[in-house]
């Protein structure tokens, strides 16, 4: 590549930054084109190929950092000089594909994993074009399936035994002045839906999507963030919000708020483990425990539950002494940002996964080249024979 | 006279070649055109009460379409925009892999209509004509019109899936949706709206082939009788007095 050769993935993005892009070239002749088209994809082969090598040799254990470690473990350190905290279990590589499903801080932590450059599965990915604020509203982006949060580990046993054909939720569809929603996952669509049996058509496909995940991941990150749920006691079937608060009718007799003890926490997640193994028996599991205070709505009184973070933190210490196959990620901090760093930042160039910009998915950079150097070339002829004959 | 300044993309074309079949019928009518690539009139910047562009291929551009303009002034009686991304055709693609709610279950994937409609208030929203209409009512207050890109012309031998998600009255309802949204848009933004003329489509989205720039090859651009079927419906909409 002559003098400027890049070696690194950051002197690559440096150098693409630096050279023309189609879109701006100050005029537009194809020789011009074609000269800028070659360098950007003599520094994306390049980069691609840097790529994959560090994918290849990387097989270092994640580890995590936490930003505000307990005073205790700091001792004379300060925050910055913090690193390596605690060492992963298991190897999580480049290319290994991790499920997430779980509570409110998913969409945090899928978002940094993401940036990172983690291998993060989306079975449910937001139509072309959508762009991503769209795309969260309706649930998309947030989860690798579109569950809506998940906090409680019951919840997720619940839509994994439901996928696997184990168990039929209760007064699964809820209505509210004539549209529908899906009662274990009333968030992914705000407006509901027109009709009682549209909301199981895309129940019947979001379950197929669980499957796919099931049975594809490598690693199934579970972030539990509460041990309460609305359940509809007759059936035992739970779900994220209070029947009412969204659609649905809350009934006394018929619903409570429910909190789960350490045992039953700790069977639903045993119970959790062996269904996912059945799906895909070299599955390894990521526990994440947040620390955070649910509310809960129940008609117009607040119910205020503490969502017994002391007892996830005890029954995630406990199956990640038991098992194997379970590591657990330090707890996390409640907020937008999440105090989790997997292994060496290892930044963007992901090739398996579009890059999701705020406001647009965009399109990988060749493919980007290519669409608009093929739909121009017609355009542009048009324009010539219009307005210069 | 009534000075119209019409700014666009390839979909000027058409609207041109039209014009040059109806402009006796209105001899008051004085067209000015500003046409490039939709990526490229992004580049449009207000300055100095006039909208020019600083790339010099879009530059080069505006002067040969307008006949050695310079740049956009407030001296026109309406402005409109043709297509720039304000494109509906989308649709027709996202049906291939999707469905919306009124549709039977395939193997597509469903999506709700609320999910749509944000797809195409997106689409929309943040298309080249929009920021257009932005950038124009900086410097003018004249009537601001926007006509979408016209649906494309398809072979539908070809797309049997297709054709049979049509016959289940979905495109009425995918068009209806999407017009809705346009609709909404043009009210929030402060322009006039000129849907593609009903009689141009064969089906609700997918325009007559008669109307195709080369019959026989589905494709994209429209030929001069569109322009000519648009000039007719939509010169008689506008306000009265006007021309």
């Amino acid at each position: 590549m002559g003098p400027g050769t890049v070696t690194t993935l950051p002197s690559c993005r440096a150098k693409l930054a630096r050279l023309p892009k189609i879109s701006k070239l100050p005029s537009r002749s194809y020789a011009e084109t074609n000269e800028a088209l070659s360098s950007r994809r003599a520094v994306l082969a390049t980069a691609r190929a840097l790529h994959a090598r560090e994918r290849d040799t990387q097989s270092a254990s994640h580890t995590a950092t936490l930003r505000s470690p307990p005073v205790a473990a700091l001792g004379d350190q300060t925050v910055d000089g913090v690193r390596n905290i605690c060492r992963g279990k298991f190897a999580i590589h480049r290319a290994t594909r991790i499920g997430v499903i779980g509570g409110s801080c998913t969409r945090y932590l899928v978002q940094s994993m993401k940036e990172r450059g983690f291998f993060i599965g989306d079975e449910e990915r937001p139509p072309p074009g959508c762009s991503a604020p769209s795309a969260r509203r309706f649930g998309y982006l947030t989860h690798s399936v579109r569950t809506g949060d998940l906090a409680t580990p019951r919840l997720v046993l619940q839509l994994v035994r439901e996928a696997r054909g184990e168990f039929t939720p209760t007064d699964a569809i809820w209505e509210r002045n004539g549209r529908y929603f899906d009662a274990i996952r009333p968030l992914v669509e705000p407006d509901g839906l027109g009709r009682p049996e549209t909301v199981t058509d895309h129940r019947r496909w979001h379950l197929s999507r669980v499957n796919r995940l099931l049975e594809t991941s490598a690693v199934l990150l579970f972030a539990i963030t509460a041990t309460d749920a609305w359940e509809h006691v007759p059936s035992g079937t739970v779900y994220p919000v209070a029947p009412g608060e969204i659609a649905g009718v809350l009934d006394p007799v018929k619903h409570r708020l429910r909190s789960f003890t350490y045992r039953e926490v700790y069977d639903d997640l045993v119970g959790l483990f062996a269904l996912c193994k059945s799906a895909n028996p070299s599955v390894r599991f990521l526990l994440a425990v947040s620390a955070t205070t649910s509310l809960r709505m129940a008609g117009a009184a607040r119910v205020v539950s503490e969502d017994g973070n002391a007892t996830l933190q005890a029954v995630a210490d406990q199956l990640y002494g038991e098992r194997d196959d379970v590591d657990h990620l330090p707890e996390l901090a409640a907020g937008p940002e999440p105090d989790l760093e997997l292994g060496a930042p290892l930044g963007g160039m992901h090739s398996e996964q579009a890059t999701i910009a705020e406001g647009r998915v965009v399109l990988d950079d060749d493919e980007e080249l290519e669409t608009m150097l093929a739909g121009d070339e017609e355009c542009e002829e048009i324009l010539n024979e219009t307005f210069r004959t | 006279m009534t000075r119209i300044c019409i700014i666009g993309d390839s979909s000027v074309s058409a609207i041109k070649r039209g014009w040059s079949l109806v402009e006796r019928d209105y001899p008051q009518c004085e067209l000015t055109y500003f046409a490039c690539l939709g990526q490229d009139m992004a580049t449009l910047k207000v300055v100095g009460g006039r909208l020019i562009s600083t790339n010099q291929f879009c530059a080069n551009r505006i002067r040969e379409t307008s006949n050695g303009l310079d740049g956009i002034a407030d001296e026109y009686d309406w402005f409109l925009l043709v297509a720039l991304g304000f494109n509906p055709n989308f649709c027709f693609q996202l049906c291939e892999s999707h469905r919306v709610e009124c549709e039977d279950a395939d193997e597509r994937v469903p999506i709700s209509n609320a999910c749509f409609e944000s797809m195409v208030e997106d689409e929309f929203r943040y298309s080249v004509a929009i920021s257009t209409v932005r950038k124009l009512r900086q410097i003018t207050l004249a009537p601001i019109a926007v006509t979408p890109a016209p649906m494309r012309c398809r072979n539908l031998d070809s797309m049997s899936a297709l054709r049979e998600m049509l016959s289940a009255g979905a495109d009425r309802k995918i068009k209806d949706m999407t017009d809705g949204v346009a609709i909404r848009l043009a009210d929030e933004c402060g322009f006039r709206l000129f849907l593609q003329p009903e009689h141009t489509l064969s089906s609700p989205l997918i325009t007559n082939s008669i109307y195709s720039r080369h019959p026989g090859k589905p494709q994209g651009h429209v030929n001069a009788a569109y322009g000519k079927e648009f000039w007719n419906t939509f010169l008689d909409k506008w306000p009265a007095g006007i021309l």
